[in-house]
């Protein structure tokens, strides 16, 4: 887990103008902010544009922090809605707000054939078949460590949306698994 | 007593609970139940295995190139410069300067050390750059002092503690006044025009002896 007791000190000296505070920022979160981006945009460059906008806009607006939130949930917010500007301004924007309630892809590939022999391998490509609106849900819980406020938050839906939606997505994984020879237990 | 209604609840909190996200209450409340529902526990163990592979998935994915870090801070040389803060419009070194009694110089001496140990306190915990993590494009760096003084040029070591260096810097009585310029340098000031050059001399030895932490010191104009 990132160390971010400090963070808010770091965007009070980056409202400074302070750039040693701001490159220990950068370097602190860079990972896990390119890695959200990377989801969204699906191409590193323009996912690297991207997070170099999102922390220009931390510079810019530091000022106006007002520690409501962390600073990776405010960071996360940030770089959510550039990445979907971005996602949308390359044409390949498969992120549509009404889609929320549809997995992207349950067909039972080849590829799940084979993993049927090992549930791990299963799990992980349906997760990958997860449509954006899931998987963005999934990652900012598992990997980002996002409460359901946070979440909440971060994807501008209220709280009782995050956990139903990220519900949903769990019992449809266990269906795709199950029709995939796959039974884990659950639900 | 469990209702359908805070089964559902607690079926929905499960992947939080597996992330330690709850707050305590709601951690105490899940795990109580969980210890009298086989099918809560049948959820947490497959939000378990959710975890995992998003974070093998996660880990799999790329890290960004310095590239990044060159388009950031060579958009934030780009930027208009920030007008000083109110500590630096009031030039507590002009100040100094111009105080001629004894006891007075005495007092402003030790609130000049003050603030440069609030200054450095203010540098808190975390590493500084990455070796991976240098941008060297940086465009021309934007002056952001031109007060008389004693000044050097420095670069710190790859995955220097913000601590240690704060700490250095306060010992030296040096303040980071710009930066980071192309190729991870910083600015320092060391002291006032009446800093003479053997004590500024004196002050960059001092930096280069703490070589876990700078990796270059050198006079600056």
């Amino acid at each position: 887990m990132i160390q971010e007791g400090d963070d808010p000190q770091l965007i009070a000296r980056i409202a400074k103008g302070d750039r040693l505070a701001m490159q220990a920022l950068f370097n602190r979160h860079r990972l896990r902010a390119f890695r959200f981006i990377l989801r969204f945009v699906r191409d590193e460059a323009a996912a690297e544009d991207v997070l170099a906008e999102v922390f220009l806009d931390v510079w810019r607006r530091a000022g106006t922090f007002e520690g409501r939130s962390s600073v990776s949930t405010w960071l996360l917010s940030i770089a959510r809605f550039k990445a979907l500007s971005q996602a949308r301004q390359r044409a390949h924007a498969p992120y549509d707000e009404d889609a929320a309630s549809e997995i992207a892809d349950e067909s039972d590939d080849p590829e799940i054939e084979i993993a049927k022999r090992d549930k791990s391998a299963a799990l992980r490509r349906c997760l990958e078949k997860l449509s954006v609106e899931h998987r963005e849900i999934v990652d900012l819980v598992y990997y980002h460590e996002k409460s359901v406020e946070e979440v909440a938050q971060i994807v501008g839906v209220p709280a009782a949306t995050v956990k139903t939606r990220l519900f949903y997505a769990r019992q449809k994984l266990s269906e795709i698994l199950k029709r995939a020879g796959v039974d884990r237990g659950w639900p | 007593m469990t209702t359908p209604n805070n089964n559902q609840d607690l079926a929905e909190l499960a992947p939080f609970y597996v992330a330690g996200v709850l707050t305590p209450d709601e951690k105490a409340r899940f795990e109580a139940a969980l210890t009298q529902d086989a099918d809560l526990a049948r959820n947490v163990a497959a939000a378990r295995a959710e975890r995992d592979e998003i974070l093998a998935l996660n880990e799999a994915l790329p890290a960004p190139s310095p590239r990044a870090a060159d388009a950031l801070f060579a958009k934030i040389d780009a930027e208009p410069a920030r007008k000083p803060g109110l500590w630096a419009r009031l030039d507590l070194g002009g100040a100094l300067a111009s105080l001629v009694s004894p006891r007075a110089l005495g007092w402003a001496t030790a609130a000049a050390c003050a603030l440069v140990v609030l200054q450095a306190g203010l540098l808190t915990s975390g590493k500084l750059n990455a070796p991976d993590t240098h941008y060297s494009s940086a465009s021309g760096p934007t002056e952001t002092t031109h007060t008389p003084g004693a000044y050097a040029l420095v670069a710190f070591a790859p995955g220097a503690d913000m601590d240690a260096v704060g700490a250095l810097l306060s010992g030296a009585g040096a303040q980071i006044v710009e930066g980071p310029r192309a190729g991870g340098f910083y600015r320092l000031r060391l002291g006032g025009a009446d800093l003479s050059p053997a004590e500024t001399q004196k002050k960059i030895d001092a930096l280069r002896q703490a070589r876990a932490l700078v990796r270059f010191a050198a006079p600056s104009p």
